[in-house]
């Protein structure tokens, strides 16, 4: 444990050190703010950008509920911050293989302590930038409220079904990101200087798609046999048992399986991901076949 | 007392037998050089040693408690390739190892300054891994091997990438942390230091143990009695010598004393005493340097290798 946080706080400062992360945090969001800004101009003055961004079909705001939304926004948000947070998982992994700091980090820490370490100091990177950005987000939006003399809705956000809400979220979130994170440390270990094995990456971020849709499926079916069986499913369940949850669609003994089933599947995935991150120093330069996989499995 | 005991150690990959029943122990505060040709086992071994892997059967002991992680703490490890975090700081590197190992930061850092210093690496500490030499870089790692003063140190190839001055300089530092009673495991090919360095020797081929034991007595025991160096004040009449008499071939060579002279290397009868030898050259001129040949580590090398290598191709099996 003490290894853990070490390697965690290490990683981390070094990550929060880095100018790439402070220009991610704050750069790109001016770039896109800038572009949405920009694009709105446009479309005031030309008929075909006007004519595109108009909506096809009068809106209903009757279709979803508002838990509906959250849980909908709880799953964009885990697909969107895996894709970001899952390659750079990926290039720590890869890069620490291929520096063969990991035959120095093997003598001295288990392979699934690495791995754990590794995905959740970038976890923590990326909830560090989305703090910052909720608190720059915040005061400005503060700032605006306070200077048109808007009313905050604070019951609203304060209230049980919110916190309730934001507590299913979370649990879904922490269970999906180790799991699709312990996946993508996985092709990590299992890629190269010369990038070999890139399609493994590329089956990971087709299946989180896959459960993407799946879960805005669920969003209006909730109750579906395909939607509670997705939610059991830790491929799925980070994203449609988080939106049933949320959405209140989901029985209560269903969550529970749902997320033991999914945090079991994560710790299982760091475990066989941290086997194959110490047992692939032996496969280098190797294009790995399956066979070598479930060799690696085998190997004490 | 024993640092090291390894037994019936075997590891096998597929279909590859990397190490097959290999059995061996190091006393604490030798300096014990593995040897063997490339893909003889060497790395795996080392890499069995360090806890990075499991063998498939047979134990290692270290300090005669079974072995583990949990013992990285009396081990400090090389690797042949380097390892090192590019945009970390020296002084950083070193400490997250050494805390990653367990050690106290004070002491740590008391170590690391020493280490730093015998180094020439004070200016550097505050510089990043990617902005040094990579001869720097080397020596960065080295004092990150050492920083929790490991009671057993295990090197791979620690010469490679080195000018002859680091070398020198590492091999003083090796030095004095075997006369502090350190026990140090080095792989290398580089026989000349190895030989000059090492008390024990273990030599692998095709994951066998081929011969394990004192340096001494192994050149004792690979010596042929037969080959002699001598160093004569004067030039010899070469084919007079062998004309008749105990010797049966005799070529010039380096001079084996610190005096000048001239050196030789000669090959006596069977049945002839080093004393009827010195008789016959004697007759030619003042004999100012006499003794028998020992083997180098090097010729001992290529003939247990390439013995095995024969023998294999003869019973037409492959162990590797």
């Amino acid at each position: 444990m003490k290894q853990l946080k070490l390697i965690i706080s290490n990683e981390y400062a070094t990550d929060l050190r880095s100018k790439s992360f402070w220009i991610a945090t704050f750069v790109f969001p001016l770039i896109a703010v800038a572009f949405g800004i920009f694009i709105g101009f446009m479309s005031e003055d030309s008929k075909v950008l006007s004519t595109a961004a108009a909506p096809t079909a009068p809106s209903d705001d009757s279709d979803i509920t508002g838990l509906q939304a959250a849980g909908m926004l709880c799953g964009l948000l885990l697909t969107l911050f895996l894709m970001i947070n899952g390659a750079q998982i990926f290039n720590k992994v890869k890069a620490e293989k291929t520096n063969r700091i990991v035959e120095i980090m093997a003598t001295m820490v288990p392979g699934r302590t690495m791995l754990l370490a590794k995905v959740v100091s970038v976890g923590l990177l990326g909830f560090t930038q989305i703090a910052l950005w909720i608190a720059l987000g915040g005061s400005i939006g503060l700032a605006v409220c306070f200077w048109l003399g808007v009313d905050i809705p604070l019951g609203n956000i304060f209230s049980l079904d919110a916190l309730s809400m934001l507590l299913w979220g979370l649990v879904y979130f922490f269970g999906g990101y180790i799991f699709y994170g312990a996946m993508f440390a996985a092709c990590g270990a299992l890629s190269g200087k010369n990038n070999e094995n890139q399609e493994y990456m590329t089956i990971i971020t087709f299946v989180l798609l896959g459960a993407f849709y799946t879960g805005m499926f669920a969003v209006d079916h909730g109750s579906s046999q395909l939607a509670m069986w997705c939610s059991l499913i830790p491929f799925t369940s980070p994203t449609v048992g988080c939106i049933r949850a949320v959405a209140g669609t989901q029985p209560w003994w269903q969550s529970a399986i749902s997320v033991l089933l999914l945090y079991g599947a994560a710790f299982a995935t760091i475990a066989f991901a941290g086997k194959m991150y110490t047992s692939a120093l032996l496969m280098r330069g190797k294009k790995l076949s399956p066979r070598d996989l479930i060799a690696f499995m085998k190997t004490r | 007392m024993k640092i090291l005991e390894i037994d019936s150690l075997t590891k096998q990959y597929a279909s590859v037998r990397a190490l097959n029943g290999i059995s061996f122990s190091v006393e604490e505060g030798s300096i014990c050089g593995l040897l063997g040709p490339n893909g003889a086992g060497k790395t795996t071994l080392l890499r069995i040693i360090s806890a990075i892997l499991l063998p498939d059967s047979g134990s290692v002991k270290i300090a005669g408690k079974d072995h583990g992680l949990h013992l990285s703490h009396l081990i400090g490890y090389m690797p042949e390739e380097r390892g090192l975090y590019d945009s970390m700081r020296v002084e950083d590197q070193i400490m997250y190892f050494g805390r990653l190992k367990g050690a106290d930061p004070k002491e740590l850092r008391a170590t690391m300054e020493e280490y730093l210093t015998l180094f020439n690496l004070q200016d550097d500490r505050k510089r990043r891994i990617k902005e040094l030499s990579k001869g720097n870089q080397q020596k960065v790692q080295f004092v990150a091997t050492m920083v929790h003063r490991p009671r057993l140190v295990i090197l791979d190839e620690p010469f490679s990438g080195f000018d002859p001055i680091n070398s020198a300089l590492l091999q003083q530092v090796i030095e004095k942390l075997h006369s502090e009673g350190t026990t140090i495991i080095l792989s290398s090919h580089n026989m000349p230091s190895v030989e000059e360095m090492c008390n024990d020797i273990v030599l692998v081929n095709h994951g066998n143990l081929v011969l394990s034991g004192a340096l001494d007595d192994i050149k004792e025991a690979n010596r042929d009695a037969s080959q002699l160096l001598l160093t004569t004040r004067k030039p010899l009449n070469l084919p007079l010598l062998t004309s008749s008499g105990p010797i049966l071939n005799i070529e010039p060579t380096q001079a084996h004393s610190h005096r000048k002279g001239f050196g030789y290397l000669l090959q006596k009868r069977d049945d002839a005493s080093n004393g009827e030898v010195l008789s016959a050259v004697a007759l030619q001129g003042e004999v100012i340097h006499f003794e028998e040949k020992l083997p180098t580590l090097a010729e001992i090398f290529i003939a247990r290798t390439t013995g095995m290598e024969k023998q294999n191709e003869n019973a037409g099996t492959v162990t590797a």
